[in-house]
């Protein structure tokens, strides 16, 4: 078995969402002040992206030229239980998600990058499919909408690995899930 | 005008508290302490929603020491100990007045429900969150739905030795809201 990690890498605002309740992240356009939180160094240790279906088809339609060719650049997973069919450069995937990341595991190669949504983070979760959090925390409530882990009864210790303040307010937490 | 301040222990998915109300989860230490004494010396007031003071009065007097405290409730009569207060008027409004009044930091203590309602009113001035390394998924949320989007400016991020974060932020006041509200005060009755 490789030692890959699955990691969620993601933006959430300071009341815990990812999105608003139609799926938008308007909120997430803000003064680039603080550079890319990091990103660029992060893009280069992963390989493989995991999303859940309605984030992918969220983030086509949000900004589909630059989504199509990051696609080109990694291996691409969308969960989802009606595969449709598509020419773009992913592989739909609707098999149960433990097989899934053992299989995955068991391939050679750079960490893996879990998108989201709340959904699917939280049904890797509670497989206990995922290793690290790094959470960028925007300073601002936005008051409703999708929830970072969908809810559900749970008990997962984090240990911290690291937190940093960006002058611009936005904190990064960086979390590794304790296996129980 | 004094301050208002919302906040408390955590955890990474905003719960303050497992459904049961058990609060096994937080971490206690000396660090915590010293933060926490140092914020207790800048208030003088606490108030809280019937919800919260119920938990806290069945564990002792529900009463925190050395602090006004307030319960707004409009079904409780009368309170366990001499120094709680039960009001039954518009909490936003009471908290509004108290403001205006001389005194410490005034303190939102428990969950979302009674946060809401005075970050609607705009009468929240800071937020401190003390977030612990646990996912619990279900429990007391420490944030109900707003409305509305509120911006903050980040004061401090603190990282303790057990793993929690303190971090605590400035409300950024919503001029735009403030500015309607003072043409229906000056312009509500005349009709254009």
């Amino acid at each position: 078995m490789s030692n890959r990690k699955i990691i969620v890498y993601i933006a959430t605002s300071a009341d815990g969402y990812i999105a608003r309740t139609d799926g938008s992240v308007d909120w997430l356009e803000r003064p680039r002040t603080a550079g890319d939180y990091g990103m660029k160094d992060f893009f280069k240790s992963i390989d493989t992206i995991l999303f859940g279906r309605k984030t992918f088809d969220q983030s086509l339609k949000f900004d589909r030229k630059s989504v199509k060719r990051n696609l080109g650049k990694t291996r691409n997973y969308v969960f989802t239980h009606k595969p449709p069919r598509s020419k773009l450069n992913v592989t739909f995937v609707n098999e149960p998600i433990k097989d899934f990341a053992n299989g995955l595991r068991a391939t050679p190669g750079k960490d893996i990058w879990m998108m989201g949504g709340g959904g699917i983070i939280g049904s890797f979760l509670d497989a206990e499919e995922l290793d690290e959090f790094i959470i960028h925390v925007i300073p601002t409530f936005i008051g409703e909408g999708i929830p970072l882990i969908a809810p559900r009864h749970r008990s997962v210790e984090l240990s911290l690995l690291s937190t940093h303040a960006y002058e611009d307010g936005v904190v990064r937490l960086h979390y590794r899930v304790e296996k129980s | 005008m004094r301050k208002v301040t919302f906040g408390g222990a955590n955890s990474l998915d905003n719960f303050i508290a497992r459904k049961n109300h058990e609060v096994d989860w937080l971490i206690w230490n000396k660090e915590v302490e010293a933060i926490s004494r140092a914020f207790w010396q800048t208030i003088d007031t606490v108030v809280m929603g019937r919800k919260t003071y119920d938990v806290a009065a069945k564990a002792g007097s529900g009463a925190y020491p050395g602090v006004k405290n307030y319960v707004f409730s409009r079904t409780l009569k009368k309170s366990s100990h001499r120094r709680v207060q039960i009001i039954s008027e518009d909490a936003a409004e009471f908290v509004g007045r108290l403001k205006q009044e001389q005194g410490k930091g005034i303190c939102v203590i428990g969950g979302g429900v009674l946060a809401r309602s005075l970050f609607e009113a705009q009468l929240i001035d800071e937020i401190g969150f003390n977030i612990h390394p646990v996912l619990l998924g279900s429990g007391i949320p420490l944030f109900y739905e707003m409305s509305r989007q509120i911006n903050l400016e980040l004061l401090e991020c603190k990282t303790l030795n057990n793993g929690c974060v303190v971090v605590r932020y400035k409300v950024i006041p919503d001029i735009r809201s403030q500015i309607s509200d003072l043409k229906i005060e000056t312009f509500g009755t005349t009709p254009i």
